[in-house]
C-alpha cells in the first residue's frame, strides 16, 4: 500500500492536461511536494475521509487546500463540497473552486454551499501558471488555517 | 330601432374584450417561450466557453513548455514556430471571448424586445 501522508493540496481533476499544467505550476513555486491528484468526485471524497483505497492514509487532517473542479465524473464538484462543508471534520477546511470559465452557473452555489475561493483557469500559459501558483502560495503559506 | 343599436354596440365590445384577453394570452405565452430559449442560449454559450478553452489551454500550454524545456533542442525556426502556434491560440481565445460578448449582446437586444412585450400587454390592459 503507498504512503499516501502527508498531503497537503488535494488536486481534483479530471482533464489530465489540466492537471499536469497546474501541477507544473506548483512545482515552479515549490509547492508540489506534498500534492495529492485525483479524477473524479468519488475518488476525492474517499480521500478525504480515508476510506475506500485510501484508507490506510493515517494523516486524515494534513490537508490545507483543496482544488476542486465543478466539472467532474461520479460525483460532481458541487456535491464534494456539499459534502465536505455537512462533514464535522472537514467542514472549515479551505476549497477553491478552479472552472474553465468566468460563464460558470454553478459558481454562486458554489459560494452558497461554503466555497473560499473561486479561481478562472485562463487560456493563456503565463496567465494560468501565475493564477495557480498565485492561489497555491496565498492558501500554503499566507493563509492560517484552525489546528 | 335604439335598442337593438345598443345591442350591436355591446357585442362588438364583448368581441374586443375577448380578443384583448387572446391577446394577452398569447403575449404571455409567446414570452415564456421566449425566456426558454435565452436559457438555452445561455447555457449553450457557457459550454462553447468551457469546452473550446480546455483544448486551447493544453496547446498554449505544451508548447510554451517545448520552448521552456527543450530550448537546448529547438533552433531559432524551431522557437519560431512555437511562438506562431502561440500567438494563435490566443487569437483563438479572444475569438471565443467575443462570441461570447455577442451572445451576451443579443441577450440584452432580446430583453428589451421582452419589456416592448409587456408594455405592450399592459397598454391592452388600460
Amino acid at each position: 500500500m503507498r504512503n499516501f501522508d502527508p498531503v497537503d493540496i488535494l488536486i481534483v481533476e479530471d482533464n489530465p492536461n489540466d492537471a499536469e499544467l497546474t501541477i507544473r505550476a506548483l512545482k515552479k513555486q515549490n509547492l508540489a511536494n506534498r500534492f495529492f491528484l485525483v479524477e473524479d468526485g468519488a475518488e476525492a471524497l474517499d480521500f478525504i475521509f480515508c476510506r475506500g483505497k485510501f484508507e490506510a492514509r493515517k494523516e486524515c487532517n494534513s490537508l490545507k487546500v483543496i482544488f476542486l473542479d465543478l466539472k467532474l465524473p461520479k460525483v460532481s464538484g458541487l456535491e464534494v463540497l456539499k459534502e465536505i462543508r455537512e462533514n464535522e471534520q472537514t467542514k472549515l477546511l479551505p476549497v477553491v473552486i478552479v472552472t474553465s470559465s468566468k460563464e460558470d452557473p454553478d459558481i454562486k452555489s458554489a459560494y452558497e454551499l461554503g466555497a473560499n475561493s473561486y479561481v478562472v483557469k485562463p487560456v493563456d500559459f503565463e496567465h494560468f501558471i501565475s493564477a495557480v501558483s498565485n492561489t497555491g502560495l496565498y492558501w500554503l503559506l499566507v493563509n492560517e488555517t484552525i489546528k | 330601432m335604439s335598442f337593438r343599436d345598443i345591442s350591436e354596440r355591446k357585442e362588438a365590445r364583448e368581441q374586443i374584450e375577448q380578443l384583448n384577453r387572446e391577446l394577452e394570452e398569447r403575449v404571455l405565452e409567446r414570452t415564456e417561450q421566449l425566456s426558454l430559449a435565452i436559457k438555452e442560449l445561455e447555457a449553450f454559450s457557457y459550454s462553447v466557453s468551457h469546452d473550446l478553452r480546455a483544448p486551447l489551454r493544453a496547446i498554449d500550454g505544451y508548447t510554451r513548455i517545448l520552448t521552456e524545456d527543450y530550448r537546448e533542442v529547438l533552433d531559432s525556426e524551431g522557437v519560431r514556430l512555437c511562438g506562431v502556434i502561440r500567438d494563435n491560440t490566443r487569437n483563438m481565445g479572444q475569438l471565443i471571448d467575443d462570441l461570447l460578448s455577442f451572445s451576451r449582446l443579443g441577450r440584452v437586444g432580446r430583453g428589451l424586445w421582452c419589456n416592448l412585450l409587456f408594455l405592450f400587454a399592459g397598454c391592452q390592459k388600460a
